[in-house]
């Protein structure tokens, strides 16, 4: 079913996530990327040569930020010192959007430095809902929110993990971030059906997509990025993008690292399924 | 029921210390792999995740002791000190104190007194690597300073310069533990004294040398704020006084081309 007739959405195309092993290569071969993502927290610096390069890139790409420690789920206070540093670099970078996950990173004043999955709860809807109004009024922008690849779930979860997203993000009025590795990922470790969840987002609001390759092992897969992105991922983004409509994506890599070319080529792969499903969708 | 803190907190015990939660029937049991094996996924990352960065953040360490020591007193600090920071830039911040601390009692590094300054090394370099940004101050524009101003100037140094001091000759073990291939090298003790080092960054590249004492008396005063006479004096106490002038122009030559100088500050 098309769910995009009407949705005026940004589209940026087809997008890479920025990585210091590529920083030379960007801007000495100016490559065939749309745009670019950066990990936010990796700017949060005074100086140097991540600031040097940030700076160099923007100035020839749009780019968008996607942070990894808002921890919007956490039943600890939000982190002010945090969203001033993450405002600071909105007004330094003026990305198209910034995005965080849908998880929370630790309590007690600690960080794990993991995106861990909520209970898919009332009580946890209310507290998240509450988090991301109060961000987004801080900031005052909306943010885009990502689905995270999960290994367990909770006894007390009431709710299926795409009706939570979706209540989140009608009743905080805030974006998606659609992540459909994330998505595989955890309908392959919950037993559920991806396309389950394709079908329940709320079009009008997914603005990205991210594509990521992962690790199968023996009883679960691990969200590892640190492959290319495999088969049954391509085929579900396929789907989503021909409900959709055509939507930003990208790829994201954070472990062993190819070349640009690499990346590239399996980015152009990324942009002949987009294409080919949008124009399916149309016909 | 359980309330959201409640299963938060029982979460973070389980990654920060594995095993020592025997019922987890708050973790839903219809995934196709076992509660347990599901959150030590977690766990495992959890570890994992922060080794790697001490692993990059101490690069030259990592190679002194590869292997199961390092494994060691990386998954032993990561146990004693949790991140609070947003960031994974600042978690091995108390790596080398905590080496410190592990010298003396570990057997299997207890002939390697100089780990904990390697690492206070290796950690400076990556102070300076991202401190920031800063106007610099040319030789022309101090060359135009009036004679008479000179003994009351005070200058502000880029955030980027650190300055330690050494007992062994880390630096030299640096070099040699990350040259491609890395090297052989010996550790040395200087026993008598502490070497002065300079550590700062210039057109982005990390840099550090060794600093003579007069250059270092004169330039950690100028730091915390000494006039230029000030400076003059120490050297006068340890140079001949005919060549208090010539040192201290060279001195200040040198920092303003290597980029250390932010503003010259006249007196008030």
């Amino acid at each position: 079913m098309n769910e995009s007739v009407g949705i005026q959405r940004p589209f940026l195309g087809y997008g890479l996530g920025l990585r210091r092993q590529h920083y030379d290569d960007v801007l000495e071969s100016r490559p065939d990327v749309d745009w670019f993502e950066i990990i936010s927290e990796n700017y949060m610096v005074d100086g140097g040569k991540p600031l040097h390069y940030l700076s160099r890139i923007r100035e020839r790409y749009p780019m968008v930020m996607h942070g990894v420690s808002m921890s919007i789920g956490s039943i600890e206070p939000l982190d002010y010192t945090y969203l001033k540093k993450l405002k600071e670099l909105i007004e330094r970078v003026e990305p198209m959007w910034f995005s965080d996950h849908l998880c929370w990173t630790g309590v007690n004043k600690l960080n794990l430095h993991d995106l861990l999955p909520l209970p898919y709860t009332e009580e946890a809807l209310d507290h998240v809902v509450e988090r991301i109004t109060r961000v987004q009024d801080y900031l005052g922008r909306q943010m885009l929110l990502e689905n995270v690849s999960s290994y367990i779930s909770y006894s007390e979860s009431q709710l299926s993990e795409w009706e939570f997203l979706r209540e989140v993000v009608e009743r905080a009025d805030c974006l998606v971030l659609l992540d459909i590795n994330n998505i595989y990922v955890s309908a392959y470790n919950h037993n559920f059906d991806p396309s389950d969840f394709v079908r329940a987002m709320p079009s009008e609001r997914i603005y990205q997509i991210h594509l990521a390759g992962h690790t199968q092992e023996e009883n679960l897969i691990i969200d590892t990025h640190d492959h290319p992105i495999a088969d049954p991922v391509y085929e579900l983004y396929a789907e989503a993008i021909q409900r959709f409509g055509r939507v930003s994506t990208m790829i994201e890599r954070d472990d062993n690292i190819p070349p640009l070319a690499d990346l590239l080529r399996e980015l152009d792969r990324v942009r002949r399924i987009g294409e080919t499903s949008f124009e399916d969708q149309v016909a | 029921m359980k309330h959201l803190g409640e299963l938060q907190s029982r979460f973070q015990k389980f990654i920060l210390e594995p095993g020592n939660e025997h019922r987890i029937s708050w973790v839903d049991g219809g995934g196709r792999a076992s509660a347990g094996y599901q959150l030590s996924v977690y766990a495992n990352a959890y570890v994992a995740r922060l080794k790697e960065v001490l692993t990059n953040d101490y690069p030259a360490l990592s190679m002194a002791i590869s292997g199961d020591h390092f494994d060691l007193l990386t998954e032993g600090y990561i146990r004693k000190h949790p991140s609070h920071f947003f960031s994974l830039r600042d978690f091995g911040c108390r790596f080398p104190d905590y080496l410190s601390e592990q010298v003396d009692p570990n057997p299997d590094i207890h002939d390697l007194a100089w780990l904990a300054e390697l690492a206070k090394f290796e950690w400076t370099l990556g102070q300076a690597f991202d401190a920031a940004d800063c106007n610099l101050v040319t030789e022309r524009e101090v060359a135009s300073i009036p004679a008479d101003a000179w003994p009351m100037l005070r200058f502000g140094f880029c955030p980027c310069v650190r300055r330690i001091d050494l007992e062994w000759n880390v630096p030299t073990i640096w070099k040699a533990l990350t040259a491609d291939p890395p090297l052989e090298v010996e550790s040395i003790c200087t026993q008598t004294h502490n070497d002065a080092w300079l550590i700062w960054r210039q057109d982005l590249v990390t840099r550090f040398r060794s600093l003579e004492e007069d250059e270092q008396l004169a330039l950690d005063s100028l730091r915390y704020g000494a006039t230029f006479e000030d400076a003059c004096e120490i050297l006068a106490s340890r140079i001949n006084l005919d060549s208090v002038s010539m040192r201290a122009a060279g001195l200040l030559k040198g920092w303003i081309r290597q980029g250390l100088i932010t503003e010259v500050i006249p007196a008030s």
